[in-house]
């Protein structure tokens, strides 16, 4: 209620063994508007962790089995589709614990008794923290330079990871795929979508800003932006360790022109060799070359996108992921509408030639 | 409800400072230190059984968390002698700790009293969230 975002409230876990501690944590919380789930040991916190729901977390340091600091420590050796910000609280203050605290990967520390006006700016500034999320901005920030270069597009990054999340989302819930697809492989595919197409940085002007049609020669150089964009990821994963959520963005870069029958590049992969990321990106990605405007085409409205996706369905597509397209049909519609930017008259957009036709995913 | 009179109890518990603490909300006072009274009662059984056992760690973890207990709930006093609990079992002094619990003891008595005192709530107990 004391929140003035407009922002859907953030999800706060509370870990809190102490019933008075977390009776009063909690109301606190709901007071300033936030939503808590509170858990009274670590190892109950850390599956709620694993949930993806929760980017804020309270923890006391001293819980019965896995501490608070052992459940910091847990959170950081892994990687998660987004920050999460973890705030201790101690009844000992004492540069040792701190210290201990941090190397775990505490964010920030609180001592007992805690006090809500201090909880809360606390919070706040986690919040700014988490909403300033560095990894993901220069992640974006990376990906719209790359589609700059050719970008006659619009919002297509942006529409790209919606249509991405939708499908996702909707696949959580079947049970063919629900030990694939839990709350953080969604937020990942989301954060890591807008890299598809990073490797046309690495095709020359000559092909890339080509206004005509390709010669075969030509789309043989295009082609190769899978490959370019997979060795480029593949390497940063090599060289940080902290870039592990990186992978997911090599297999969507090397595989979302691969087809559902083996028809596509660069390697025909078929079928469930494709890995589920791709083979969720191909459908979205032609569902957005369809539905936008592009230099060489006109806009396709939804009925006929929609009937080029059922044809494609088992060939290009995997059927499966046609299907929870299909289920979410209304989604793809509202989200095409939402990012519908109309596209910067000719010559506007200064040294950009019109992209190729080819260009067209599954081209 | 009222907090008169609060002079009577300003050493036993720390009323202003809880009210403060539960966003001057008489409803979530009462929640709280009902909360804090179940706790109490079952950590006060558990650490007279730890102490009988000798088991000093889990003396200084029951000692502890009803330190941090009474902290929360304004019992400024319980927190000293939970806090008193707590250091000599650390050291492993447990011949300093059988008379540290009779005041603790005392003091809970003491507490119980001063929240009777306090009038009921208007309304039935919020059931906990």
């Amino acid at each position: 209620m004391n929140r003035t975002s407009q922002n859907p409230p953030m999800h706060v876990l509370v870990v809190e063994d102490d019933s008075v501690s977390a009776e009063i944590l909690g109301s606190w919380l709901r007071h300033f508007g936030y939503e808590v789930t509170t858990a009274d040991n670590g190892r109950d916190a850390f599956e709620l962790v694993r949930t993806g729901r929760y980017r804020l977390v309270v923890s006391d340091w001293e819980l019965p089995g896995m501490s608070g600091v052992e459940i910091c420590r847990q959170i950081r050796g892994r990687s998660w589709g987004s920050y999460i910000y973890v705030i201790l609280v101690t009844s000992f203050e004492g540069v040792d614990n701190v210290v201990e605290g941090l190397n775990a990967g505490a964010d920030d520390f609180l001592t007992k008794p805690l006090q809500p006006e201090e909880l809360r700016m606390r919070l706040r500034a986690g919040e700014r923290i988490l909403s300033l999320e560095s990894r993901d901005i220069i992640i974006f920030a990376l990906a719209k330079l790359a589609e700059s270069r050719d970008s006659q597009t619009g919002a297509h990054l942006e529409r790209i990871r919606e249509y991405c999340r939708v499908l996702a989302d909707d696949l959580s819930h079947w049970d063919k795929f629900r030990d694939a697809i839990d709350g953080e492989y969604v937020q990942l595919l989301y954060l890591t979508s807008p890299l598809h197409d990073i490797g046309k940085v690495g095709i020359p002007d000559r092909v890339l800003l080509k206004p005509g049609r390709f010669t075969p020669e030509e789309f043989e150089i295009m082609k190769r932006h899978t490959i370019i964009g997979g060795e480029t990821l593949s390497a940063a994963t090599q060289a940080h360790q902290g870039a592990e959520f990186l992978r997911m963005a090599y297999d969507i870069a090397m595989t979302h022109h691969e087809r559902f029958d083996g028809g596509g590049y660069p390697r025909g992969l078929r079928g469930e060799e494709i890995p589920l990321c791709g083979r969720i990106l191909a459908l979205a990605d032609v569902y957005d070359a369809l539905t936008t405007e592009r230099v060489y085409k006109p806009r396709f409205e939804h009925a006929q996108t929609r009937r080029l996706i059922l044809e494609g369905r088992g060939l290009h597509f995997d059927p499966d992921i046609v299907e929870a397209f299909l289920r979410r049909e209304s989604d793809f519609i509202t989200i095409s509408r939402r990012f519908d930017v109309p596209l910067p008259a000719i010559g506007e957009a200064g040294s950009l030639a019109p992209a190729n036709p080819a260009d067209l995913p599954g081209a | 409800m009222s907090f008169q009179p609060a002079d009577r109890n300003a050493d036993v518990f720390d009323m202003e400072d809880l009210l403060a603490r539960c966003l001057g909300n008489s409803d979530f006072v009462q929640r709280v230190l009902r909360k804090f009274q179940e706790r109490c009662d079952e950590d006060l059984a558990a650490l007279e059984q730890a102490l009988i056992n000798a088991d000093t760690e889990l003396v200084a973890r029951l000692a502890h968390r009803l330190k941090g207990a009474s902290a929360n709930a304004s019992a400024l006093r319980l927190r000293e002698h939970a806090a008193a609990i707590e250091d000599a079992a650390r050291r492993r002094a447990l011949g300093a700790i059988p008379q540290r619990l009779d005041e603790l003891r005392h003091e809970w008595d003491r507490f119980t009293a001063a929240v009777a005192q306090l009038e009921p709530p208007a309304i039935p107990a919020v059931p906990a969230s």
